[in-house]
């Protein structure tokens, strides 16, 4: 998991390069963001668009325990089968030590491609807090700054490319696998998503720490 | 002619000649064999030569050989012919006899080692052989009709059918060496304090130089003869397991200066202006073999020169203790190769790469070049104490980086005074599909003390071989360092088979001011710095980093992987123990130094069996069992306070994201370099199944995406989708990372758990300023419910270079936002264009996927001594496969 972390951040920083003076921006002038220093980023990201390696063949077998307790594949039961022989991601995170429940998001993948990506390091002067309203000007308030942030220039346009995504609960994090007092593995699916065709993202992010 | 005035007086040679064997009368048939000829033929077997000592003196500190001893009995005898030709030449050749010898030490007088020595040496000779020319020293010494001494067609051949370095007892073993070098032209010019030695230019390339060793290896039986170790490919090969073997083929042109005097006093001060080539389709320049894979450069070219050139004294320190000095307060090395092929023999190139490396003394920040090399290493064995220490210091330079002129906030490759901005920077560049990427601008200084021993290990395997001097605790999530734990500390010696590298407070630091990018060396040197020294990372290497070594590291020969993927007898062997402290590293940095920094960094590194091995895969690094803590800052209980941690921005003042401990227990995770690039990549849709384009989706239905699928990027001013190829050619890192897990009692399977694991593990955690702790625990890698832990978690990252598309609004003030797309000038350029206009990007596909990964819980707690509460109990990540895509553009 950390290497993953460290990987994202890695790829994440390719763009980190050089320093910009940023003063407020109007959004008209939020077109203009490629025009100065940094890195133009464009891509795709995608989340096993032609499956994983753990269930390559398309297929998601459910298991039953041996003698020492240890799954083995169950060739009784048939297979789960993948949406178009192609099996995403599974997460699933259990809250509570005692609880037998696990929340899973599962079947994850597709791909989101985008052009215009736009990352640097800038100094802002100034920010918003939106802790605090300002009855007189009747907005957030604005207060001075001089920090280092990390300013995602967003690519306007991102495009979903059969992104989906099943949302469900589970009586165990590994699919198919029974407990350990030999209750079969279930598995009740919630909800489903899938996201196709483009959506409109405009401005900029700016990451930096606050205490 | 010139007189030289060489300060022979400061330089006695002692001789102390114990017994020379008598030289044979030569009987009467033998002196018709030396009459009868042209000149003198002299037939010389001297039988045994015994040498007490031979010293060499410099402002009254002496370096010695002792016990010499060449035995000539058991050899043949040396055929010796002198003549003078017709055109005045000097004619010298001497076929040379088949000799075994021995130095009881190389060393210098006065230390206060056990010995005083360096190493001992025992070796065996072959006689000449006609047919290879080695065993041979053949000079031909004429007047060039200038007043200068002629080389040219001189050459001297060597062959040792064993060379020994001994290192009290253990030795470090050649094989079938082979050494050469042919004067094709040379001049010997005598100037004023000065001999110069003129070797020729690029077209008449002075020297042929030959380094050819079979097998490298290692044996502790002091008393292993010398010459004859057996097939190399049979078991009962006498070294063993070895490096593999080497072979270097150059020519070289270029000057040479020998001058009298060192940087103080008496000494010898060495001048070179050398270029080392070999531009050969046939014959590669270096040839490292092992288990039947290669690295293989050719077409290499390397150039040397030095203003002040390189300075050896004799000298001694405060202690009195002598050393051998070497200094150079500026030195360049540049190097390019176009082709250099990892594995297969026969396997495709990683390319063309160049770099260039610039040191020079920093005499105001005290960061020098140097190297003291003092007899002794840093372990004996309790009668001698032979190795080396090495005091050693280096300052190497970029010029800054270049401000844009018209007030950008971009900048590029500086240059110093009077030169252009490719000879100012040190960097390390790769072509791929004829475009440049450079790894830029590199500033680096460090000192310390470096010491090298043969060592080897206990006889059985000792109790703490595998303790972590990281102390975990469970009740509060946390840990700290014992050191009095671990195998190998300050105040305990743990030892390895091989050569021990001993670090003793090395202190460095680096930088790179980043990657800029061109179709030539030009344009990649007026190119803006961008970020990209990030991907370093992935083969653990910072973009920046300052830091303070200590420990060890023992490279043994014999890899882990051969040609089946298991057990080589060839490669490298590493284990180690070593702690970065004081340590201050970028994860990413601009050339101004701000970015993201882990402060107050304390790296503590433990392997065991890893090694480097040439595989298919190209150069694979395996880490062996490695465990190892990173604890970056540290939360301070008595005031709450961070000291150290995560820095957004400036190192020095930037603002603290708190402190994190990263501890992880790796079973033969691999980290290998090959060739291969980022390929193709569709933006807004799906690579045809066979390649050569994209398609929004499946339109026609049949199951694949062809070129029956209608491809919104063929036509249109608004394509849907975009198909970019960034070549084959390019770099591929592959890091499969085996994250162990730990059984502890009470569960299942500690019984019959792996013992090496104990005390060791897999956790994260992050503390905030404000004494906030998470703590992310015991996350693993394995294959499947199933269990094993073969596949890992991989990430696979392959760089290019390669031209994009890139928008903008090149017509700002009309008041409408209208983003065409552009080349690097800003000129507007069509879709069409993008191939060969679009401006050149850095091209990264990155992969990461594994089967599954298993993470026991997330805690949290109010401080990190506090009790730590439950937030997640168990998070678990099955059949992940995520990519990105990415080509990076630098914009201005």
């Amino acid at each position: 998991m950390i290497k993953n972390t460290l990987k994202t951040i890695a790829l994440i920083s390719v763009a980190v390069s050089s320093n910009a003076e940023l003063v407020s921006m109007d959004e008209s002038n939020l077109a203009n963001i490629s025009g100065q220093g940094g890195v133009y980023l464009s891509g795709e990201f995608s989340i096993n668009k032609e499956g994983g390696p753990l269930w390559e063949d398309g297929t998601r077998p459910y298991y039953q325990l041996d003698g020492n307790g240890e799954p083995v594949v169950d060739n009784s039961i048939s297979p789960d089968q993948c949406n178009n022989g192609v099996c995403g991601l599974r997460l699933a995170i259990k809250l509570n030590e005692n609880s037998e429940g696990w929340y899973v998001i599962d079947d994850l993948s597709g791909g989101m491609s985008f052009e215009g990506l736009t990352l640097r390091t800038v100094n802002i002067k100034s920010a918003v807090d939106y802790d605090v309203w300002d009855d007189n000007t009747n907005d957030f308030q604005i207060v001075a700054l001089d920090e280092e942030v990390l300013q995602i220039g967003l690519p306007g346009k991102v495009t979903f490319n059969d992104f989906k995504f099943k949302y469900a609960v589970a009586n165990n994090g590994e699919f198919g696998v029974p407990l350990a007092d030999g209750t079969a593995f279930k598995q009740t699916e919630i909800f489903g998503v899938e996201l196709n065709g483009a959506i409109t993202l405009q401005g900029n992010l700016l990451l930096f720490p606050v205490d | 002619m010139k007189k030289l005035l060489f300060p022979v007086s400061a330089i006695a040679l002692a001789v102390h000649v114990h017994s020379v064997g008598a030289l044979e009368a030569l009987d009467d048939s033998a002196m018709s064999n030396v009459s009868g000829q042209a000149g003198i033929t002299i037939d010389l077997n001297p039988g045994d030569v015994s040498i007490d000592a031979l010293d060499y003196t410099q402002d009254g500190v002496t370096a010695r050989m002792s016990d010499i001893f060449i035995n000539g009995s058991e050899g043949t005898s040396s055929k010796i012919t002198l003549d003078v030709n017709a055109d005045g030449d000097l004619l010298f050749r001497d076929e040379l006899g088949a000799r075994d010898f021995s130095v009881g030490g190389v060393g210098m007088v006065g230390s206060t080692g056990n010995s005083g020595d360096f190493f001992s040496l025992r070796g065996a000779t072959s006689a000449y052989d006609p047919v290879t020319d080695y065993g041979l020293v053949d000079l031909k010494i004429g007047d060039d009709g200038n007043g200068n001494l002629k080389l040219d067609g001189s050459q001297v051949g060597l062959f040792f059918d064993g060379l020994h370095f001994g290192d009290d007892g253990l030795e470090w073993i050649i094989d079938d060496l082979a050494m050469a070098a042919v004067i094709n032209y040379g001049r010997l010019v005598v100037g004023d304090g000065s001999l110069d030695f003129d070797f020729g230019d690029e077209n008449n390339r002075g020297l042929s130089l030959v380094y050819d060793a079979k097998a490298i290896g290692l044996s502790s039986d002091p008393n292993l003869a010398v010459g004859d170790y057996g097939d190399i490919n049979s078991a009962g090969y006498l070294l063993g397991d070895t490096f593999g073997s080497l072979r270097v083929d150059l020519d070289a042109y270029g000057t040479l200066s020998i001058a009298a005097g060192g940087k103080t006093g008496q000494g010898i001060t060495f001048i070179p202006a050398l270029t080392l080539i070999n531009d050969s389709v046939d014959r590669p320049a270096f040839k490292y073999t092992e288990d039947g894979y290669v690295i293989l450069a050719k077409n290499f070219k390397g150039e040397f020169s030095t203003t002040s050139g390189f300075m050896l004294d004799f000298e001694e320190d405060e202690s009195n203790n002598p050393y051998l000095a070497l200094r150079y307060s500026d030195f360049q090395f540049a190097f390019s190769l176009d082709d250099l092929v990892l594995g297969e023999e026969n396997g495709s190139s990683l390319g063309s790469f160049k770099g260039q490396v610039l040191f020079e003394d920093d005499v105001i920040a005290g960061h020098t070049n140097y190297l003291h090399f003092y007899p002794g290493g840093a372990i004996g064995n309790g009668v001698t104490q032979q190795g080396v220490t090495a005091k050693i210091g280096w300052n190497i330079v970029s010029a800054d980086p270049l401000a844009d002129p018209d007030g950008g906030d971009f900048t590029t490759p500086g240059s110093f005074a009077g030169k252009t901005a490719a000879e100012s920077n040190t960097y390390f560049a790769m072509n791929d599909d004829g475009n440049w990427v450079y790894f830029n601008g590199f500033n680096g200084w460090g000192e310390g003390t470096v010491s090298l021993d043969l060592t080897s290990a206990p006889s059985s395997t000792p109790v703490d071989l595998y303790e972590n001097p990281y102390v975990y605790n469970p009740l509060t999530g946390q840990g700290s360092f014992d050191d009095n734990r671990g195998y190998d500390r300050d105040n305990k010696v743990g030892t390895y088979d091989g050569l021990r590298i001993d670090f003793v407070d090395l202190k460095g630091e680096y930088s790179f001011s980043g990657v800029t990018v061109g179709t030539s060396e030009e344009e990649a040197m007026e190119s803006p710095y961008m970020g990209g020294t990030e991907l370093l990372l992935a083969l653990e290497v910072f973009p920046s980093y300052s830091f303070t070594l200590n420990g060890n590291l023992t490279i043994a020969p014999g890899g882990r992987i051969d040609s089946d993927g298991i057990g080589g007898t060839q490669g490298l062997t590493l284990n180690g123990d070593l702690r970065v402290t004081e340590g201050n590293a970028a994860i990413t940095v601009d050339e101004y130094g701000r970015g993201v920094w882990l402060t107050g960094v304390t790296y503590d590194l433990h392997m065991r069996g890893a090694s480097l091995d040439v595989t298919e895969d190209g150069l694979t690094f395996n880490k062996g069992l490695t465990w190892s803590t990173i604890k970056v800052g540290n939360y301070n209980s008595s005031t709450g306070e961070i000291e150290g941690g995560i820095i957004f921005g400036a190192k020095d003042d930037g603002k603290n994201l708190g402190a994190f401990t990263l501890e992880r227990l790796e079973d033969n995770t691999t980290i290998s370099v090959a060739s291969g690039g980022a390929g193709e990549v569709c933006i807004g849709g799906f690579l045809w199944a066979s390649g050569g384009g994209c398609a929004v989706g499946d339109t026609n239905g049949n199951g694949i995406y062809d070129s029956g699928d209608s491809d919104g990027s063929v036509n249109g001013s608004d394509p849907t989708t975009r198909y970019e190829n960034r070549g084959e050619q390019g770099l591929t890192i592959k890091v499969k990372a085996k994250f162990a897990e730990a059984i502890k009692p009470g569960e299942a399977g500690y019984a019959t758990r792996d013992t090496r694991y104990d005390g060791k593990g897999n956790r994260f955690s992050w503390t905030q300023p404000n004494g906030t702790t998470l703590t992310l625990d015991n996350f693993s890698t394995s294959d499947g419910p199933e269990g094993g832990n073969d596949y890992g978690l991989n990430i696979d990252l392959n760089l290019d270079v390669a031209r994009t598309a890139v928008k903008k609004d090149i017509t700002p003030d009309d008041g409408l936002n209208n983003p065409v797309l552009v080349d690097s000038n800003d000129n507007a350029i069509t879709l069409g264009d993008i191939s060969t206009q679009g401006p050149l990007g850095f091209a990264v596909l990155g992969r990461v996927h594994f089967k599954q990964l298993n993470i026991d819980g997330l805690k949290l707690s109010a401080t990190p001594d506090s009790t730590p509460q439950t937030l997640i109990s168990a998070i678990t990540i099955q059949n992940a496969d995520i990519q990105a895509n990415l080509t990076a553009t630098p914009i201005r």
